[in-house]
């Protein structure tokens, strides 16, 4: 490890977990906006627009000059029609729901076949379970 | 005179240089982090700062988001970051760590400050936002008469004139 590395890991190991959350938590937010924005077509104006708000308010919202609370969080995802914000209760909902994924699979000298998973728990299939209902 | 000095890099991230004059032996970045490294009141923001700039700011796709404009130059961290142990603070963030880009992937930190006043032309901003724009155009300057050239593959700063390179580490302008 040369001497930068050294010194940035000792930063890095003083700052809190509860920073390093809030730090990724506001570039994801950064960027969901601005994605969403590229998205729309829409400038910081059309934005303010939306919102019914002065174009140097919408700035401040978004420079670090303000606090941006909930209520500003919530008014600005239903502009962007994007959840900005998701609870944990949300999340975990999230992790518990089912999905089905279709997959094809290529055998030499067969046809091809499509075999469709349901009460999938994940995005994910594992290849042992495509080799299983393959056979 | 002064030299670009090598600082910092990692599998897919950006590569950090930094600027150092020739009378001192330590870079402006150098001198940035030893000046809040154990600042009283200051050490934590560093901590948050040095968080939000090796842990997303080298690695992110569009960089660009993650810096705030301020005229010719740019400053770390970008907009809408507060100051996570006080986040009553008024000038939201409490630093300011000067940089710019002067090649793909390829960045130069400068020194920085705390930040006093409204505009970084300003308050305890301003000698080192001055510094840094003086160096940007001697940069470029070097840039555009071919001293050095940034080459986007390595993201690294290369030259092959034999009288200003010192080591892999370093560029004598």
């Amino acid at each position: 490890m040369t001497a930068q590395e050294q010194r940035i890991q000792k930063l890095l190991d003083k700052t809190p977990q509860h920073v390093k959350e809030y730090n990724a938590f506001m570039v994801d937010l950064i960027d969901l906006i601005e994605d969403r924005l590229e998205e729309l077509g829409w400038s910081r104006k059309n934005l303010s627009e939306h919102l019914d708000k002065r174009p140097s308010e919408i700035t401040k919202w978004l420079s670090g000059n303000h606090n941006l609370t909930l209520a500003s969080l919530f008014k600005l995802q239903g502009a962007l029609g994007i959840p900005l914000v998701t609870t944990a209760l949300e999340s975990y909902h999230h992790s518990q729901q089912t999905v089905s994924r279709s997959i094809k699979v290529y055998a030499p000298n067969k046809p091809v076949r499509e075999i469709t998973f349901t009460n999938v728990s994940s995005a994910t299939v594992s290849m042992k379970s495509v080799y299983k209902n393959a056979k | 005179m002064f030299a670009i000095r090598y600082w910092y890099s990692k599998e897919n991230s950006l590569t950090i240089y930094t600027v150092q004059h020739e009378s001192s032996e330590t870079s402006l970045f150098d001198n940035f982090l030893e000046r809040f490294e154990n600042h009283e009141k200051y050490a934590t923001a560093l901590q948050q700062l040095i968080d939000y700039i090796f842990a997303k700011f080298i690695f992110h796709k569009q960089p660009r988001r993650l810096v705030r404009h301020e005229g010719a130059i740019d400053a770390l961290p970008g907009n809408g970051i507060r100051w996570m142990e006080a986040p009553d603070f008024d000038n939201a963030f409490p630093l300011r760590l000067y940089c710019s880009e002067i090649g793909p992937g390829i960045w130069i930190f400068y020194d920085g400050g705390i930040k006093t006043a409204a505009t970084a032309q300003d308050g305890d901003t301003s000698t080192a936002y001055y510094e840094a724009l003086e160096f940007q155009s001697k940069i470029d300057e070097h840039r555009r008469d071919g001293t050095f050239y940034a080459d986007a593959k390595s993201r690294k700063l290369l030259t092959a004139h034999a009288e200003h390179r010192d080591n892999n580490d370093l560029i004598n302008l």
